[in-house]
């Protein structure tokens, strides 16, 4: 169980951000990991002949980083009862060294029965967001 | 082309469980930077059941019978819900099945939701994915 407790937290509290920089190895990474190796993800020439501007990350990939801001705070895998995620906006990766940086956060937005709460995530990359309605529910103790 | 919706409700059992070892879990983690303590102990991500998904829809969603245009297609939404936690080796199987299919201002949407048991019968999680394949209603 986690040690964050529902008492303890009110609708409003910011967890802590995330910033993380999308390098094209990371692509790779994700791909092999996941299963997920659509070229879209891992072959420029590719992903431009489908009239993108580059290669874009996985969508999951985004989500699941997301999901690092609950998980660092609760520190607890069985505290996590729901995830979902609209995608909104693609994260284009263009092959540099110092990558794409998105910005990741997370708020309580309600609090709800049996010491559950509601927590919203968004994630912005240069200002545009690339989730939409993001959420969490998650049990604290 | 609009999908054909008499893919609709259509269930897709998988052939086989999936075994989950402690490399594909750590894998997973590592490459989405999750390092907490729970990976160590043998627990997966929340979204690494992504992995085992990706499969288990794919026997539907390449039927050619179905009209998806994979040039077209972009992820649109993804939702988990959790009964329990992943670990390393539990041994999983998925039902997925085209819950709908619409299509609207001109784009197909396509919902596939997965089931996932352990050997015991017991319910792990509920995925449901959104896809959309852009402009071809």
């Amino acid at each position: 169980m986690t040690d964050i407790r529902f008492d303890e937290v009110e609708v409003g509290f910011e967890l802590p951000k995330l910033a993380h920089s999308y390098k094209r190895q990371d692509l790779i990474n994700y791909a092999n990991a996941s299963g997920d190796q659509n070229r879209i993800h891992l072959d420029e020439e590719f992903a431009k002949s489908v009239g993108l501007p580059d290669v874009i990350a996985h969508g999951m990939l985004t989500m699941a980083i997301a999901g690092n801001v609950v998980t660092n705070w609760l520190k607890d895998i069985n505290a996590i009862k729901s995830f979902s995620v609209k995608f909104s906006s693609p994260v284009v990766v263009p092959n540099n060294s110092e990558g794409t940086i998105v910005e990741f956060s997370g708020k309580i937005e309600e609090k709800i029965d049996n010491k559950q709460i509601k927590i919203g995530l968004e994630a912005r990359c240069q200002g545009v967001k690339v989730l939409g309605r993001s959420i969490i529910i998650a049990q604290l103790s | 082309m609009a999908l054909n919706q008499a893919f609709l409700n259509r269930s897709y059992p998988s052939k086989e469980t999936f075994k989950v070892t402690k490399d594909q879990i750590n894998n997973f983690a590592k490459s989405i930077g999750d390092s907490n303590s729970y990976v160590s102990d043998g627990f997966a991500s929340p979204t690494f059941l992504i992995s085992i998904q990706m499969g288990a829809m794919q026997v539907a969603l390449f039927d050619p019978e179905l009209g998806l245009d994979w040039n077209k297609v972009v992820h649109g939404e993804q939702s988990f819900e959790y009964k329990k936690p992943v670990k390393v080796g539990d041994e999983l199987s998925f039902i997925s099945t085209i819950e709908d299919i619409k299509t609207k201002v001109g784009n197909d949407f396509i919902t596939i939701r997965s089931d996932v048991k352990d050997s015991n019968n017991k319910d792990v999680a509920t995925l449901r994915a959104t896809l959309i394949a852009r402009g071809t209603g």
